[in-house]
């Protein structure tokens, strides 16, 4: 990561995300994510004035962008977009990645809630928000795909919460048979709430 | 950082410090006048207290995104807790900070820090940072509490302080270097950094 195009804020941004889904975010230091990121401690008080809580609530907040970004990525991937098809998707980066890399890494916006959302307010909120952002494209996309507005938001959240439940035990059993059962179990159901005629068509 | 550096003037400033001043520097009012502020009495440039928490909150909470943004480089919702805690432990030595306002102390027009460096070492510096309240930008409190932290600063033999903007906002810096001599500059995508020597005490 070091060496992209991205400044050395940007660096630490994702730097403190990576970190926190591997170790959490007690331990994480900041030298640590100075060091990840290539940059010199002394940015980090330069461009983080507000300290760790600054930098931890722009990883989480950094990590809910990208999982709503992600959305349109699968999407684009999918030959014939379903509810199941994309939750396929959504859970299929996940069994790749602990397929080739272990299970050493979760997500940082469900890390940073368990560590944080007793200890600092501005943290479990930012958590809060990067979710709400993550279910936001989700129920956009299943509105397209014939689920009932009124349906979409509430299945949204069930698909992440399926989701993030599924990648603590496949961490906890080191094993993606969790992720695997979900994506079969609840695909079709996704898919049986696809009751309308997707918009436009 | 954003230096929210005020070439303005003020009116007077009476600055109250808590390390032992030169005697020249205890109350030495600012030149100038502020516009608006006739016969609204006196700036006041004063050490951080451990009581001003909710002061301190206040001052930020009626800040602009843009000026929050341009101190922080983010959009904090709040003032950040770990932040706030380094300024309001009153340790000159290690997060120099000053307020100003206008003689009651719950309504701050300005925030300015001079934090000691993460790592201590040759070329060390330290940090640099002012925030005032859109109301008040441009009109000499920055530049007040700034001159007030680097005469403090001098006199506990800080040799290098640096300060970093956002890109576009060089200026900022370019005023700082009519009294700093600048030894240093970095820049990236995300900002401008330059670090400036100190002068010795009395120079």
């Amino acid at each position: 990561m070091a060496g992209s195009g991205r400044g050395p804020r940007e660096r630490m941004v994702f730097s403190a995300a990576q970190l926190i889904r591997r170790d959490g975010v007690t331990a994480t230091g900041m030298r640590d994510v100075a060091a990840h990121a290539g940059a010199p401690r002394g940015s980090l008080q330069h461009y983080f004035p507000g300290g760790k809580e600054q930098l931890v609530n722009e990883a989480v907040e950094w990590a809910g962008r990208y999982a709503a970004r992600r959305v349109d990525r699968f999407l684009a991937e999918l030959p014939r977009p379903t509810p199941g098809g994309l939750f396929a998707a959504m859970v299929r980066q996940w069994t790749d990645e602990y397929e080739n890399s272990g299970f050493g890494t979760g997500c940082p916006v469900a890390a940073a809630t368990v560590d944080c959302t007793a200890s600092t307010e501005s943290t479990r909120t930012a958590a809060a928000d990067a979710f709400a952002c993550w279910n936001r494209p989700l129920a956009r996309a299943l509105g397209e795909m014939g689920v009932p507005a009124e349906r979409t938001e509430a299945l949204a959240t069930l698909m992440i919460g399926a989701l993030e439940g599924a990648i603590l035990i496949a961490r906890a059993e080191r094993d993606v048979r969790a992720l695997t059962s979900v994506a079969r179990e609840l695909g079709p159901l996704l898919d049986g709430c696809a009751t309308e005629a997707p918009p436009g068509r | 950082m954003t230096l929210v550096i005020i070439l303005g003037s003020m009116t007077s400033v009476i600055v109250d410090s808590p390390v032992p001043p030169a005697p020249r520097d205890r109350g030495r009012p600012a030149p100038g006048a502020l516009p608006g502020t006739e016969g609204s009495g006196r700036w006041y440039v004063e050490s951080v207290r451990p009581g001003d928490g909710p002061a301190l909150r206040s001052l930020f909470a009626g800040c602009s995104p843009e000026t929050v943004r341009l101190r922080f480089f983010g959009l904090p919702r709040e003032l950040p807790r770990e932040y706030a805690d380094s300024v309001l432990a009153c340790r000159p030595e290690v997060h120099d900070a000053v307020v100003v306002h206008r003689g009651d102390r719950r309504r701050l027009a300005g925030l300015a820090g001079l934090a000691a460096p993460a790592e201590a070492g040759p070329g060390a510096a330290a940090v640099l940072g002012v925030l005032v309240a859109d109301e008040w930008q441009r009109q000499g409190l920055g530049r007040a509490m700034v001159d007030e932290l680097l005469a403090r600063a001098r006199r506990r033999g800080v040799e290098r302080i640096s300060a970093t903007v956002l890109p576009g906002r060089s200026r900022l810096l370019d005023a700082m270097a009519r009294h700093l001599e600048p030894e240093s500059s970095s820049l990236d995508r995300d900002g401008l950094t330059r670090v400036y020597r100190l002068g010795r005490p009395g120079r």
